[in-house]
């Protein structure tokens, strides 16, 4: 089979063909758990997963909504689903874009820091 | 089998997207040849308006790289029988005749030229939007030295990728430039906008050893917080915000940040064909602005470690061309953000193939 090199199901998303960059609802967030081998995954809807691995973590996040509880935390386990099944679309609609407070860098303000310059 | 993926070809281009074609400085009055997403492509500069035209680079005839031709004011002339084109890639004048055959005319393809960047659209042009190119402004903005340059890969433009958006190869590939202990050791952050197709990844070191690349240029002796956090705009345009303070200094209550040097790397990676990929380089700067050391420093140092990287996508792409399809690949922590650009890159292709133009008898 020719598959696309792609490790993680194909999400096909409604729009304009283009990836402007302006910041969407459609956020997911890994976070690597310091002194630990544990990913903290944290989908757009509120739901929590950690894993140790990032492919499990990645196709449970993208598998939204199923298997998702926005109120609780899913340690790691298989996916409540199966992988192969399309994952359905966010009712709101994917090619819905709406602003999110973008987050630049922490502590960083490109403008321009005047230094001394190195001697 | 947790972490296994299993991979067959090479990475899917994705069309109806804008990818850097040049620098501005590099195009002039000589035409300039480069083949971006399998498209050969002529740049030059109208001498009316001095702005960056972009066409096919095969003449509607027999098919001459009109990039073996000659500029004349703001028309290209075939270097074969002399066909003359206009900047929109009509041709104006075919050699011995009055007529010139209606449909004589060479693709010409929308550019934008923004933050010393030349962009061109790939795919139907019809869909291209110039509002939609990704930023760098700190590339031409007064308050920031640059020093850059481009290096070919002979490789698929998915490796670059994948080197890019995990770092944790510079304490292995860059030891002793840019690579300390530290950067493989601390874990990320991975923050994906999957409407937006941008991919963050951040790392925070708090205690880090200072390597060269900084030392000699912010002149700090001693251990540094260093934060990198990149922010990748699928599927050109990577973005690394850097960070670099003595150990401990932080940004101020209020946001600013006046006691760390402040770098940002740019990348643009553009597929050439299926195993060729320009790495285009730059190295900004907020601090010693005016001092040529510094400038030639960066530069050749940041240079040799793109040429680390170049040398050894160089080596894999060959390795990989003797794999057998369908081979596999084991993920780790390290990999989070990488797999995420990979879905949104094989996204972007998907959505690109359904819109594009059916290409007419080249």
């Amino acid at each position: 089979m020719n598959e696309q090199r792609a490790a993680l199901p194909l999400r096909v998303v409604a729009g304009d063909g283009g990836a402007s960059g302006a910041p969407t609802a459609e956020v997911y967030r890994i976070d690597w758990l310091p002194g630990t081998d544990v990913l903290h995954g944290v989908c757009h809807c509120g739901a929590e997963r950690t894993a140790e691995d990032p492919v499990e973590l990645w196709q449970w996040m993208l598998a939204h909504p199923t298997g998702h509880h926005p109120s609780g935390h899913h340690p790691a386990g298989p996916p409540e689903h199966d992988p192969a099944d399309p994952p359905e679309h966010d009712p709101a609609g994917p090619g819905e874009r709406r602003p999110t407070g973008h987050r630049p860098p922490t502590g960083h303000d490109p403008t321009g820091h005047r230094k001394e310059p190195r001697s | 089998m947790t972490g296994v993926t299993t991979l067959a070809c090479m990475t899917a281009f994705a069309k109806n997207q804008w990818y850097v074609a040049a620098y501005g400085r590099e195009i002039g009055r000589e035409l300039l040849g480069r083949t971006i997403l399998d498209e050969p492509i002529a740049f030059y500069r109208a001498e009316s308006d001095d702005k960056v035209i972009a066409l096919a680079d095969r003449c509607v005839h027999r098919r001459y790289p009109l990039t073996a031709g000659r500029l004349d004011g703001d028309t290209v002339v075939c270097g074969y029988h002399g066909f003359t084109y206009d900047t929109g890639g009509t041709c104006v004048f075919v050699p011995g005749q009055k007529r010139v055959p209606r449909t004589a005319r060479v693709r010409s393809y929308p550019v934008v030229e923004q933050d010393s960047l030349v962009w061109v659209w790939i795919g139907d042009p019809a869909l291209a939007d110039p509002g939609a190119v990704p930023r760098a402004p700190w590339l031409a903005d007064p308050r920031w030295t640059t020093v850059g340059g481009m290096e070919p890969i002979d490789a698929d433009y998915g490796l670059l990728v994948d080197n890019l958006l995990d770092l944790s190869h510079e304490t292995y590939l860059h030891g002793g430039y840019i690579g300390t202990p530290e950067v493989a050791e601390t874990p990320i952050t991975t923050e994906v906008d999957e409407g937006a197709g941008v991919v963050r990844v951040s790392r925070h070191m708090d205690d880090a050893e200072c390597p060269p690349f900084y030392a000699r240029s912010t002149g700090i002796e001693g251990r540094i917080t260093r934060w990198q956090d990149i922010e990748y705009h699928a599927p050109c345009l990577y973005l690394l915000h850097s960070r670099i303070a003595p150990v401990g200094v932080l940004p101020e209550p209020d946001g600013s940040d006046p006691n760390a040097f402040h770098v940002e790397i740019t990348y643009a990676i553009t597929p050439s064909t299926d195993r060729h990929v320009y790495d285009f380089w730059a190295v900004s700067r907020d601090f010693a602005q005016d001092d040529e050391e510094v400038s030639t420093f960066l530069h050749d140092l940041n240079r040799t470690v793109v040429l680390q990287d170049v040398a050894a996508l160089n080596v894999l792409q060959k390795a990989l061309d003797t794999e057998r399809e369908g081979y596999q690949e084991l993920s780790i922590n390290i990999d989070t953000g990488g797999l995420a650009a990979r879905r949104i890159l094989a996204r972007l292709a998907a959505e690109g193939e359904k819109t594009a133009p059916v290409v007419a008898a080249k």
